[in-house]
């Protein structure tokens, strides 16, 4: 239990807690059960350091149900970082070998490779042409993700023609084992292959000035979980809605005409809540849209809701990551807007996979579709 | 989990819930039923920080519909378990606790908002669905419930009606008794009944409030309609500070006889305002860090000078009790106002000319603003009381305006020997007011702690009976005022019981609470 020691304040703070975040937490109000609050699962850490209970597949079980999305922070006077926790109580349950099995081919694929696609990822990877871009000398990289380069090329290839018409010069990694930050790693508790992941990428990523990732946990793995596993790493991160909005702001791009669809803005958890960027994906919509065409949700900004992708819940209970992914649509379904616009590849993919007929598309795709040549 | 008893309950048991609930929505496990042993009841805190499980129930189910929460009940007649109705568990009187196991009938998969009804201004929900989440529904559609009990992040419809909730909005909104019109509710017999929905009516007693406040004794509440209100188009602030309570109390009692009504009225006892009412930065607490960066160096000593403060008070609560006694100085009192401007206007107009009257400073309207943009983050602070091995518990008296100031000073006089205590009036009417105790103190070890914590209650429960007060405005009987409802209600408790063994005569619904008859009694 050691490991716990660095957040005894933080596990004392919520056992005692009246609860107070539980309305915001995405996955106790889809299992609606005590058991699974924010305010119980520490609790139940609580009872794992002072011996009355026993770390076992139950137990580990719960530490599973987070989604990650930081909305009991956002709530939390004490600013108390559950998911973070969380991370640490899954490392002990895979030192157990207790971690739900649902997770066990994710996790040696991962150890296999590096990603948790395997082998095809490197397939698809160089199906997108970017050859002449792998290792080459330049100030920026542009770190793709795991999950956007396996799931979304259309969304790869818009990037790197928003980067084009900006005219930044850019690298990319093109290794199976360099295609992927190590989030997937983290969050199923195999930490060990983490941070080898991390030591790996990160003495590849101090000669850029800049990365640059259409994917949130990405740079929120570089620049704050690397960090905390003692892997400094200085490089600065930058999203690309951010750099997107820049660009916009300085009119070094612009967008042709507005679409004529409206669309309903999905603020990604570790976009809006690790680095606060919800104003500029407003800025690209207002470029992107008519202003009475975009709607937003209730839950939105710093105070937003989870997809149900994240945490790495779709692996270890899909039905539950439905059910949260359900009540985040809620909204949606009553706007009736044409498309769903996000800015994750991870939030991207949940809502395709939970509605295949919602208009679900990244902020960038959208702008290079209107960039104007 | 080796400290938490097995399930007692029959195998056979067991499969017969799975047949009403589904196996999803039965669980015997050891983690589950940890959750729902305890729920915010202070003591049951002090229980958890020796990792003590006293209470854990048989098993838990989730009921989606009221039909299966029917079969439940046959099933507990037929069997012979308890069930303890289970909203979101923040009551703090111990009411949700399966004293004799049984089975914890959880209602929140039945969460549904079913109808706003525009014309008569009427929403229809179901009584699992936690009150922020309502009054966001509600809010984004143009309306209020106007009920905001500090709970409102984590607790629920159900337990609202079930506990008899007042949320701090209560002078203009009502307490929950006031909104609710009319509800379905699956008796102990597992018959549904529902109640008539009418502004009012005359046709016997009320069966409506006969389930307000039973706390799951009597039934099982499965659905309501309440009273709502067009979202407020003004709401104004204003904050007044007096030398001691005394001139404070009068202004409130003249505003509320002048006919204002407004929608929150709050005044802070010396103590209370130098600690919590009258903080600057109550939402921008320092944040636990685990990675400390530089930070502003006088805000630093400011935060530690104030933190030594509060820890003293928690190192030394009885001590700190009997000095409190001697501080002097300023109460604050907020006043805030909601409706249609030309309404909150002559309300403002009014109360400010009684709060001068009284010798009240006009403090404008900073505090009043602060005290919105934070009145829900007092009860974070009890997180800090607990890891300091301290304990932190809350009393809401309500008595006549006759005897509001005397029940206060005794109840202060008769708790400060034992634990530091400290209050704010709110939940005002014309004929009296509610007084919210915050008693705070400690034990060498968690048996002392337990023995203090009895003292310091037997001491305030005791005065406000003798003073003729209620033992609680809003925060329910449950466990822990069970004495004091007795004493409260004298031979009308044997009425209670009477009630309640022709409703439920094989006592399966959360027994041992409100003071009824323990399981096997």
């Amino acid at each position: 239990m050691t490991v716990l020691a660095k957040y005894a304040k933080d596990i004392t703070y919520c056992t005692y807690c009246p609860r107070l975040c539980r309305f915001a937490c995405p996955v106790t109000n889809a299992e609606t059960r005590e058991t699974v609050t924010p305010t119980n699962k520490m609790n139940l850490l609580e009872l794992l350091r002072s011996g009355a209970a026993q770390m076992d597949a139950g137990v580990a079980d719960i530490f599973y149900r987070c989604a990650g999305c930081l909305t009991c922070r956002a709530y939390c006077k004490w600013r108390i970082d559950v998911p973070r926790v969380m991370e640490r109580a899954r490392a002990l349950a895979v030192e157990k070998g207790v971690q739900p099995g649902r997770l066990n081919r994710h996790i040696s694929t991962f150890a296999e490779h590096g990603n948790p696609y395997g082998k095809a990822l490197a397939a698809k990877f160089n199906a997108l042409g970017l050859e002449d871009r792998v290792d080459k000398t330049a100030d920026t990289l542009l770190f793709l993700g795991c999950t956007t380069i396996f799931h979304f090329p259309n969304l790869a290839k818009a990037i790197v023609k928003l980067l084009d018409a900006a005219g930044i010069d850019f690298a990319v990694h093109g290794e199976e084992d360099a295609l992927c930050c190590g989030t997937p790693a983290l969050y199923s508790g195999a930490h060990k292959d983490f941070e080898s992941a991390a030591r790996r990428l990160k003495s590849k990523l101090g000669r850029y000035k800049t990365i640059i990732s259409g994917c949130p946990s990405c740079l929120a793995s570089f620049s704050i979980k690397y960090p905390e596993h003692g892997i400094a790493q200085r490089t600065r991160t930058l999203h690309t809605a951010e750099l997107a909005a820049q660009l916009l702001d300085s009119k070094r791009i612009k967008v042709r005409e507005p679409f004529a669809q409206s669309a309903m803005y999905h603020d990604p958890c570790h976009l809006a809540k690790y680095f606060g960027i919800y104003d500029a994906p407003r800025r690209i919509l207002s470029a992107l849209f008519e202003p009475d065409r975009v709607f937003e949700f209730s839950w939105n900004r710093d105070k937003n809701y989870c997809c149900g992708g994240g945490g790495l819940i779709p692996v270890t209970d899909p039905a539950l990551s439905k059910s949260i992914t359900r009540k985040r649509l809620e909204q949606f379904y009553e706007a009736a807007p044409d498309m769903l616009v996000t800015a994750c590849p991870t939030c991207e993919r949940t809502f395709h996979r939970a509605d295949p007929d919602i208009e679900t598309r990244d902020l960038i795709e959208l702008l290079a579709e209107r960039l104007d040549a | 989990m080796d400290n938490i008893a097995p399930s007692q309950l029959d195998k056979s048991i067991v499969a017969r819930l799975v047949e009403i609930f589904g196996e999803r929505h039965v669980s015997v496990t050891a983690v589950d039923r940890a959750a729902y042993s305890r729920d915010l009841w202070p003591r049951t805190h002090i229980w958890m920080s020796g990792g003590r499980i006293p209470h854990p129930p048989d098993a838990v189910v989730w009921a989606k519909n009221e039909e299966q929460i029917a079969e439940l009940l046959k099933l507990a007649n037929k069997e012979l378990f308890p069930v303890i109705p289970y909203g979101a568990g923040s009551g703090v009187c111990g009411g949700a606790l399966p004293l004799f196991r049984g089975v914890i009938l959880d209602v929140k998969k039945m969460d549904r908002i079913i109808e706003i009804d525009d014309v008569s201004l009427t929403v229809t929900a179901e009584p699992g669905v936690i009150g922020q989440h309502l009054e966001m529904e509600l809010n984004r559609k143009g309306y209020t419930m106007g009920h905001f009990p500090s709970s409102i992040y984590c607790s629920s419809l159900g337990g609202y009606l079930a506990a008899r909730s007042a949320g701090q909005l209560s002078a203009r909104y009502g307490k929950i008794e006031d909104m609710v019109m009319s509800l379905r509710a699956v008796l102990p017999n597992g018959d549904i009944a529902e109640t008539v929905c009418s502004p009012r009516s005359a046709a016997g007693p009320n069966w409506t409030q006969m389930f307000v406040g039973s706390e799951g004794t009597l039934g099982v509440i499965t659905r309501a309609r309440m009273r709502i209100y067009p979202y407020p188009p003004s709401r104004l602030f204003r904050a007044f500070t007096f030398n001691g309570v005394h001139d404070a109390l009068e202004s409130i009692r003249e505003i509320m006889r002048a006919g204002v009504l407004p929608a929150a009225v709050r005044l802070y006892d010396e103590l209370d305002t130098i600690l919590i009412g009258g903080k600057k930065e109550d939402s921008v607490e320092t944040p636990i860090n685990h990675d400390p960066e530089p930070e502003n160096p006088v805000k630093k000593v400011m935060h530690e000078v104030s933190s030594g403060v509060q820890n003293i008070l928690m190192g030394i609560p009885k001590v700190a009790g009997r000095l409190a006694e001697h501080v002097k100085g300023k109460c604050l009192l907020v006043l805030t106002f909601e409706g249609v401007p030309e309404m909150t206007n002559a309300e403002l107009e009014t109360s400010v000319r009684i709060c001068k009257k009284n010798s009240g400073r006009d403090e404008g309207e900073e505090p009043a603003k602060r005290w919105w943009e934070n009145r829900y983050n007092v009860s974070y602070n009890q997180s800090r009381v607990f890891h300091q091995g301290s304990w932190v518990d809350t009393f809401e008296v309500a008595t006549t305006w006759d005897k509001v100031e005397k029940l206060y000073f005794a109840v202060r006089k008769a708790v400060s020997p034992h634990a530091f205590i400290m209050a704010h009036f709110s939940h005002a009417y014309v004929h009296g007011c509610c007084i919210y105790f915050s008693m705070l103190s400690r034990g060498r070890d968690q048996e002392e702690a337990e023995k203090v914590y009895d003292t310091v209650w037997k001491a305030a429960q005791g005065t406000a009976v003798r003073f003729g007060a209620t033992v609680t405005h809003h925060h329910g009987v449950g466990l822990h005022k069970a004495q004091g409802l007795k004493r409260e209600l004298g031979p009308l408790m044997e009425t209670f019981r009477g009630v309640k063994t022709v409703m439920d005569p094989n006592n399966i619904l959360n027994p041992g609470k409100l003071g009824l008859p323990d399981w096997g009694e």
